[in-house]
């Protein structure tokens, strides 16, 4: 009873259109106050206290990093070096977008940073060389939600907190995954080119002296997400405090090289403090909806009816994946993860999951539900930077749907594939 | 009137912006800071992870304040931009309203909070500062400017329902979600 007022009570409001962060409060305030024994300021109380946690400031400094790389021109830079790495293949510049931004990925940790600063620099180049806008805006979408699976990685950082795994092994589990997420999209895309659905432009011949050049400015770029990595892998410093060396690192790097100003930093920071505010405002409002959740029993109950339907992991983990898949596209990304995670936890646990394996397939999937109409934050965002409409831009990225969810389903039934990274390296049993 | 009180919610927006980023560096410094001080010196400076923490959490609540006067508090578009002007302004009053009863029961149960609150005070700072003010202060002030806010955004859409153009609706950035 108390969980239908509570959800269907959210759902009304977010119907409404109310910001999802108030409705979220909003329907966690009626909720306790009708139905719960406790006062309501130790709910609100929670809010406040909920957000002292040291690996949550891990997102306003990897987002101010994203930031500053995009206005330090580094995101060109590597694209650069992208296109002579990979330009001799056929398709040329659809490859060196999804290279690209895999390297892309090492140093950024949101989606939209992705798509909206180096996807840019990708679709116009992809258009100037020939390629139709459409399927330009589409690789670029799909390339890059590969950002926050490679790590570092904002939305991790907010799983790694709600279940109190590492951030540090959520890191290192997302290795893998995206650099799968990246070959499967190659070869779909070599496979469109050569059945002729993709007219792609005739390749440049490999040339060494330009991949030399293109290297050496590239060098700075590349030593970030390397650095990055080198650190996370060696623990010798927080994910947080990664977060805080990499935004030193752009800034200095984006001073020395003159393509940085001051009002460019001003502009990262305020970017920055919006963003973060109302992302992390959600994740407090998130905190009483989540208590009432969690003293429900409803999780607990939902964990003894999915294990009553199959007590096979992989048929529930199926029937997970579609109806996250469903709810990823009505819903806002953020709001399902702070919804999902504790309701389905239980069950997780119950059926032996490992969590860092459990977030990887959760965070895949939700980044899939930002590629889908109607509510698909990056499909907007490269509708808006190509200057298509949405049915352009649906069709287009259709095929790409088959390498994410190849992606989705190896995370989801290869356990192993996820884990080596972070067994490798002593940080998983 | 109306615009007078526009101008001192954006004198506020101001401030809460300047204050935000003063907090940002803060905590890009500390935690710089905080590195340096562990492999250099071999001696890490303990209260400074408390002080980026509790940057950190009124980074957060100025800048959904601030977020709040910018348009870019995340919502679904759902139905609202196929509705006629007037009807999509009549549902935002009843949003408003709603918003503005939440934000000033988090304002009421904040202050009720910062009393209890404010009987513990910080663990490692060098000073000893009550607990209250960087965890339900934050909160309560946020949420008074966030109250603020959605008033004038009330009063701008019962403005259209009277025929006349609104003039927030015309200056919402465009709204990016943030993962």
């Amino acid at each position: 009873m108390t969980l239908f007022m509570l959800f269907g009570l959210l759902g009304v409001l977010i119907v409404l259109q109310m910001p999802v962060a108030i409705a979220m409060a909003l329907s966690s305030i009626v909720t306790i106050t009708l139905t719960q024994q406790i006062p309501l300021s130790i709910v609100v109380q929670r809010m406040g206290t909920g957000l002292d946690s040291f690996v949550l400031i891990a997102i306003p400094l990897f987002v101010l990093a994203g930031h500053l790389l995009n206005r330090a021109g580094i995101a060109a830079r590597i694209f650069d070096f992208a296109a002579a790495m990979s330009g001799h293949i056929r398709g040329g510049l659809a490859h060196v977008n999804v290279v690209a931004s895999m390297i892309f990925a090492g140093m950024s940790g949101v989606a939209q940073a992705d798509a909206a600063g180096l996807g840019v620099v990708e679709v116009n180049a992809m258009r100037k060389e020939g390629f139709d806008p459409a399927v330009a805006a589409a690789i670029s979408a799909a390339s890059s939600i590969i950002g926050p699976i490679i790590p570092p990685s904002v939305i991790m950082v907010v799983y790694g907190v709600m279940v109190q795994v590492s951030v540090a092994e959520m890191f290192l589990a997302g290795f893998l995954p995206g650099i799968l997420m990246g070959g499967t999209l190659m070869v779909t895309i070599y496979w469109l080119v050569r059945s002729g659905r993709i007219v792609a432009p005739p390749v440049v011949p490999m040339s060494y002296p330009r991949l030399g050049r293109t290297f050496v400015r590239a060098v700075p770029a590349l030593a970030a997400p390397i650095l990055l990595t080198v650190g996370l892998l060696a623990g010798v410093a927080t994910p947080t405090e990664l977060g805080a060396l990499t935004v030193v690192y752009a800034a200095g790097l984006g001073f020395l090289q003159r393509e940085l100003s001051m009002r460019d930093v001003v502009d990262a920071l305020r970017e920055t403090l919006v963003t973060c505010g109302v992302l992390v405002f959600i994740i407090a409002c998130a905190v009483p909806f989540g208590w009432i959740v969690a003293t429900s029993q409803a999780p607990m109950k939902l964990a003894q009816f999915m294990m009553s339907i199959s007590d096979n992991k992989y048929v529930i983990l199926a029937i997970l994946n579609v109806a996250l898949l469903i709810i990823g596209c009505l819903m806002e990304t953020t709001a399902i993860l702070l919804i999902a995670t504790p309701t389905l936890f239980p069950l997780i646990l119950a059926l032996g999951i490992d969590p860092v394996h459990f977030g990887i397939i959760l965070i895949v999937n939700l980044l899939i539900g930002t590629l889908t109409p109607p509510f698909g934050v990056i499909l907007f965002i490269m509708m808006d930077i190509a200057k298509i409409s949405l049915a352009q831009m649906s069709r287009a990225v259709l095929p790409f749907y088959i390498p994410l969810f190849v992606t989705l389903l190896v995370v989801t039934y290869w356990a192993d594939f996820v884990l080596a990274v972070p067994r490798l390296f002593g940080k998983a049993n | 009137m109306l615009a007078h009180y526009k101008r001192l919610l954006d004198r506020i927006g101001v401030i809460e912006q300047g204050l935000g980023i003063a907090l940002i560096l803060l905590i890009v410094v500390s935690i710089t800071v905080q590195v340096f001080t562990r492999y250099a010196l071999d001696r890490p400076i303990a209260w400074v992870e408390e002080t980026a923490t509790y940057a950190f959490i009124w980074m957060v609540f100025v800048g959904a304040s601030l977020g709040l006067k910018k348009g870019r508090h995340i919502f679904i578009a759902t139905f609202g931009s196929h509705l006629p002007a007037r009807s999509a302004a009549a549902m935002r009053v009843l949003v408003w309203l709603l918003m503005l009863g939440t934000l000033v029961v988090l304002v009421q149960q904040g202050i009720k909070v910062m009393g209890v609150e404010g009987r513990s005070s910080t663990v490692s700072l060098p000073i000893e500062l009550p607990r209250s003010l960087f965890y339900s202060l934050p909160l309560t002030l946020s949420s008074a400017s966030m109250a603020f806010t959605t008033l004038w955004l009330l009063f701008d859409d019962l403005a259209v329902l009277r025929g006349r153009p609104s003039a927030a609706q015309s200056a919402v950035e465009p709204t990016v979600g943030p993962l």
